[in-house]
């Protein structure tokens, strides 16, 4: 009796975990799908004839490829120019922002630590109370700083939630019984952070490194601010110089005699539009995709636990 | 971060209460070398003074009459003029209900996808297809704001956006969904779903692989299905992360997205689109009203707080997690 | 791994000592943080030192009273400004034209110009930051409220005196357009800024465009009242006008809003259906009607019926769905390509959003008439504010008031206009050649662009229309033959001419520092709410219900007063 019962249990469990198994797969193969098909879209329409497009005739391959649109794209004079800044930004930024974030978040992570209550409270602070635009403005003026390379990499700074992210990470239990080994050896803060923990905390390093980098790669407003010639400005201003120029605006008429050539201009602009969205995205997803495995990991270890 | 740790806190710090304060304190700065802990964290203290500390002067143009011709301290004080002025105009109603209205619905239809999203990739015995899935669906995180409205508005075009092709494939009128006010917050929520499942997932995610698997075993002793697995061990394991998560999100309820808001505004969704940020914005920055809109900025960051400090209040009583 | 460590460590001193001198620096203030912006050499400011060179002009310390070179030895100033069209160089000094001016005038600028979308930001930042640059330049660089704000404070000088002294071209547009000087003058009485304008007699800025070949093959009319209007949409609609056996019309499209700026004036092309019920609809909703009365339309009889009649239409689905969010490109792309909308707005037909092919199959639709038997055009001027205003961080400013007015001698405002002139077949950059047609005159040398330059890289190489240029009648007639567009336009406002509203609609209005500082206030209150409430009532209707709650709530955000402040400043003017 009681064996059939279990049997029946563990048939209809198996049954169930059929289905089970079915509906999740079905669900994420969904998931996939709805992120998925808009990248999609936004590639094959950077390549299809623009007409197709606006009539919305586009689904789900290209139509009449051409390349036009990537043509105009790379005979733009400031993008090479943005790119490189725009890399710069990425690397030395994320660097310089990680670096920093990981030597706060170490000492945020003791629980021993005298300030770290008084720390967590002044930097909490800043997530609520901002000074507004015109100071910071006249606080970066007067270090000098508008309009010189520096700029982006200092005031795109340090953001509170990823020093909680690390400062987390760090208090996880494997990094935590790693700690306690490590006092009992004697090893001084210094020693312990710089020789035990950062080697061991890979994950987390990548993590804050991308962070930073795809912040600072997606950053339009700052640079806007304060970056007023060409020769500094990230790849997101130069885009969007770029598409400014395909926009019709009510001068243009005035100014373009030639009417075959504003037409021409016209259709380039439609399809300049999704050019640019993967010219500006595709080196963070690349770079996202290559570091993919510790990313997940780091981000897994550093979620604000209770 | 955790009502443990702070009395772990205090019975570690008892037995020295004998000790004077100088010699305590000597004895962490030296003898414990937390005079290491201070020059690592130090670098980043300097940061926030110079660049978030020290423009914070700026708060005070609230209360002054400021002109952007001349310097802030010799602007006449008003007070609470400002204030005043914000309650008693007649977008105040309009914006505090939009802005609550918005950072709700964001937050309460926003919170559960991530959870189910990481419950239903936990269930799903393929790992291959669990990692493509985490792959895929965190991509769209480093798809900038400005590229992510500009989507929108190509795939919602009631004339040629895909979504209203489908639509009208199966028969329905084209909607106006960038324009129409009713259509505002869903968009709105819809598309912050489509960006940040993928990212928040994981988090909870991560709680969940950290179930000790005994608990699965003997709950299929038990004669447990799997919804009820879900129910009983998979949702109490990660109430620490979610709590903690809704507490944060709750503090910051009124920073609704400016930047998305504002892009993704048209005259005609205003009545639902018009949040704090965005008049803010309009008032401070575009018709040079700057303590104007700095007085409800700080308004603003006052409502948030005070929340903040309630639902904290409230969660440790009910569940003994709080934010402090 | 030892090394690793070492590294990171020494990396974090530097950091460390890195912030410690950024916080030192904060108490220096100007130190290096404008190192473009300074002059090279810093004129020194003698004044009265009036002498006499060997080529017998007089000198005043270091600047020649007449001739060129404007300066003895060459100056550096910094200019920061709107840049017109984005499809320019940022820097102006890449331009020919401009090399050659600094050449000749000894006096050099850096140009900072600035995108529209964040040129009000920066604006703001660089005055209350200090840091501002010797003068503003462009096409409404400021507005009139800023000019009159910055004048007041000191960040703008007077620049009248100068003007009377050292600026004989200018003197001579100021003499022969009376109302230029009106324009430019604060409310002070002071001049802070120069405006720019073009005149080819234009007086007025919108045209209505219909489809003459839908009309002819339904057999319909040009529709004259507004409940034509009405049934040739509804038409337009239901009738397959363009006889492709699909319902893929428009009736009717525009733009419901072009740019997002609050202080700037934003386009709504649909206003010519105000017109027709007998109201000129303003950015301000201020209007100086035939009888020179002041009023705000958001709250007359007109503005409410012709309201209604836009809601109607746009619920019978016979105004484009998405006005409100498409843009020009998307406009113009729908009347090139897919070429189904039945009527729309522009600034004239001809030479604009539709293709040069398609310009005769439509036709413009005259000033419509109210079911009572309004009917009204708005005028407007072509004078355009804050092209040109000296701060008080310029060196001697009378140098630059000589530059500004060596660069609109009628030579050289037709150029900063159309671009430089060259011989006939020049096509290296846009430019000024001489006339196949008119003989003795110029054109632009659209034809000769070759084939492998892409227009837009084509037209970048001017200063076209770009900053501070009075363009006389007189300068254009003697110099250029008519462009195509100008015909156009000409058309255009002949059409509109005899329906004109006495006032321009983009009528000046003076106040006050005090006065500016109350209608701000009241203007960012009322503004925003006519537009919300205006867009909802055009797509959701409920005008007829609302209508007293929102009169009273308008009053209840200081209406009254807001007539007043602009009452008075007409008044004072005018009267």
């Amino acid at each position: 009796m009681k064996k059939t019962s279990a049997e029946s249990k563990k048939i209809k469990s198996s049954r169930e975990d059929l289905v089970f198994e079915i509906v999740t797969k079905a669900l994420l193969i969904v998931a996939c799908l709805i992120v998925l098909y808009p990248l999609y879209f936004i590639v094959i329409a950077s390549i299809s004839n623009p007409d197709y497009v606006i009539a919305g005739k586009l689904s789900l391959y290209p139509i009449d490829v051409t390349f036009s649109g990537y043509r105009r794209i790379f005979k733009f004079k400031n993008l090479m120019n943005g790119y490189k800044n725009s890399f710069f930004y990425a690397i030395f930024g994320g660097s310089l922002s990680a670096a920093l974030t990981l030597f706060a978040a170490y000492p945020l992570s003791k629980k021993d630590f005298s300030g770290r209550k008084p720390f967590t409270v002044f930097l909490l602070i800043t997530m609520f109370f901002q000074g507004g635009m015109i100071p910071l403005y006249i606080v970066v003026n007067r270090l000098g700083l508008r309009n010189t390379p520096y700029v982006l990499l200092i005031v795109n700074g340090i953001q509170v939630w990823n020093l909680l992210v690390t400062s987390s990470y760090f208090k996880s239990n494997h990094i935590e019984s790693l700690s306690e080994a490590a006092e009992i050896d004697g090893c001084s803060h210094f020693g312990y952070f710089f020789k035990i923990l950062l080697p061991i905390s890979k994950p987390i390093i990548i993590t804050m490194l991308l962070f930073y980098a795809v912040w600072q790669w997606n950053d339009f407003f700052r640079a806007m601010i304060y970056l007023d010639k060409p020769d500094y400005q990230p790849l997101q201003i130069v885009l969007k110089d770029l598409l400014a120029t395909a926009q019709v605006s009510s001068a243009i008429y005035d100014l373009m005699e030639d009417q075959e050539a504003l037409t021409e201009m016209l259709r380039a602009a439609e399809q300049m539009k999704y050019g640019v969205i993967v010219m500006a995205t595709l080196p963070m997803m690349v770079v996202y995709l290559i570091m993919q495995e510790y990313f997940v990991q780091g981000i897994t270890m550093g979620s604000v636990k209770g | 971060m955790h009502s443990k740790e702070s009395v772990t806190m205090t019975k570690g710090v008892k037995p020295k209460e004998k000790k004077t304060l100088a010699q305590r304190i000597k004895h962490k700065f030296i003898t414990r070398g937390e005079w290491q802990l201070y020059l690592l964290i130090l670098p980043v203290v300097i940061y926030f003074i110079i660049f978030h500390y020290a423009p914070m002067y700026g708060i005070q143009i609230a209360f002054r009459n400021y002109s952007i011709t001349k310097p802030i301290m010799d602007a006449k004080w008003v007070g609470l003029t400002y204030f005043e002025r914000f309650l008693k105009s007649p977008m105040f109603p309009q914006l505090f209900k939009n802005t609550v209205i918005l950072s709700f619905y964001d937050l309460f239809i926003g919170f559960p996808f991530p959870v189910l999203f990481a419950v239903v990739l936990n269930q799903t015995q393929s790992k291959r297809l669990v990692k493509f899935t985490q792959t895929v669906t965190f991509a769209p995180y480093f798809i900038s704001m400005v590229v992510l409205v500009g989507m929108l508005h190509l795939f919602l075009s009631p004339n040629s956006g895909i979504v209203n092709k489908l639509l009208e494939a199966i028969g329905i009128e084209p909607i106006y969904f960038m324009g129409e006010a009713k259509w505002f917050r869903h968009v709105y929520v819809l598309s912050h779903i489509w960006q940040r499942t993928g990212y928040q997932a994981i988090i909870y995610f991560a709680a969940l692989t950290s179930v000790d698997p005994g608990l699965y075993e003997a709950a299929t002793i038990d004669g447990a299905t799997r919804l009820e697995k879900i129910w009983y061990i998979d949702l109490p394991s990660i109430t620490p992360t979610l709590v903690t998560m809704l507490l944060l999100s709750v503090g910051r309820v009124l920073n609704v997205d400016t930047q998305r808001t504002l892009l993704m505004q048209a005259p005609t969704n205003l009545p639902t689109s018009e949040i704090f940020g965005t008049y803010v914005y309009k008032v401070g920055l575009v018709s040079a009203q700057f303590s104007y809109s700095t007085a409800i900025d700080l308004f603003k960051t006052v409502i948030n707080l005070t929340l903040l400090i309630i639902t904290n209040q409230i969660s440790k009583k009910l569940t003994e997690e709080s934010l402090w | 791994m030892r090394k690793k460590g070492s590294l990171l460590r020494a990396i974090a001193l530097l950091l460390s000592f890195m912030f410690v001198f950024a916080l030192a620096g904060c108490g220096k203030t100007n130190t290096g943080s404008q190192p473009t912006a300074a002059p090279t050499k810093e004129p020194e400011t003698q004044q009265g030192s009036e002498t006499k060179t060997d080529d017998g002009r007089e000198m005043v310390g270091n600047m020649y009273k007449t001739g060129i070179p404007i300066v003895k030895e060459p100056v550096r100033y910094y200019a920061m400004g709107l840049q017109m069209n984005n499809t320019r160089p940022s820097n102006l000094d890449e331009t020919e034209l401009f090399k050659k001016i600094m050449e000749e005038t000894n006096v050099y600028i850096d140009w900072d110009l600035i995108p529209q979308a964040s040129w009000t930001e920066k604006k703001n930042l660089t005055v209350a930051s200090g840091e501002y640059p010797d003068f503003f330049y462009g096409p409404k660089s400021l507005s009139h409220d800023e000019v009159q704000k910055f004048g007041a404070d000191g960040v703008l000088i007077d620049i009248e005196a100068l003007l009377d002294e050292y600026a004989p071209n200018i003197n001579k547009i100021r003499k022969e357009y009376p109302l230029y000087d009106g324009f430019i003058r604060s409310m002070d009485g002071k001049i802070y800024q120069l405006a720019s304008f073009t005149d080819e007699g234009f007086d007025s800025h919108i045209s209505s465009i219909i489809n003459k070949e839908w009309l002819d093959n339904l057999g319909l009319k040009v529709p004259t009242n507004t409940d034509e209007l009405y049934n040739v949409l509804k038409a337009f609609k239901e009738n397959d006008p363009n006889r492709n056996g699909l319902k893929d019309e428009i009736p009717m499209s525009f733009l419901y809003q072009e740019g997002n700026d609050l202080n700037r004036e934003v386009k709504r092309d649909f206003r010519p259906i105000y017109y027709a019920f007998g109201v000129v609809d303003t950015p301000f909703y201020i209007w100086i009607n035939n009888n020179d009365e002041v009023v705000f339309t958001a709250t007359t009889e007109e503005w409410k019926q012709a309201t209604a009649y836009m809601a109607k239409l746009y619920a019978e689905g016979l105004i484009d769905t998405e006005v409100f969010t498409q843009d020009r490109t998307l406009l113009t792309n729908k009347l090139r390509t897919q070429k189904n909308v039945g009527v729309y707005f522009d600034y004239r037909k001809d030479q604009s959003m539709i293709l040069e092919e398609d310009q005769e199959k439509f036709t413009f639709m005259p000033a419509l008439k109210s079911p009572d038997g309004k009917q009204v055009w708005a005028r407007s001027q072509f004078f355009s504010e804050g092209g040109f205003a000296i701060t008080s961080k310029a060196k001697n400013p009378e140098v630059l008031i000589r530059f500004i007015d060596y660069c609109n001698s009628e030579e050289y405002s037709v150029q900063m206009a159309y671009g430089m002139f060259k011989e006939a077949g020049w096509n290296q950059t846009e430019a000024l050649v001489p006339s196949e047609t008119v003989p003795g005159k110029y054109e632009v040398n659209s034809g000769s662009r070759p084939e492998n330059v892409e227009p837009s890289d084509w037209f970048m190489s001017a200063p076209i229309a770009q900053g501070c240029t009075l363009l006389t009648k007189t300068a254009l007639d003697k110099y250029v033959a008519e462009k195509a567009s100008s015909v156009a336009k000409t058309k255009a406002c002949e059409v509109y001419r005899p329906y004109l509203s006495k006032w321009p609609y983009n009528y000046a209005f003076k106040f006050s520092p005090e006065e500016l500082e109350e209608l701000t206030l009241l203007q960012t209150g009322i503004v925003q709410y006519v537009i919300q409430t205006h867009s909802r009532w055009m797509s959701e209707g409920g005008i007829e219900k609302e209508w007293d709650a929102y009169v009273a709530q308008l009053n209840n955000l200081g209406l009254k007063r807001y007539i007043e402040l602009y009452r008075n400043a007409f008044e004072r003017v005018e009267k």
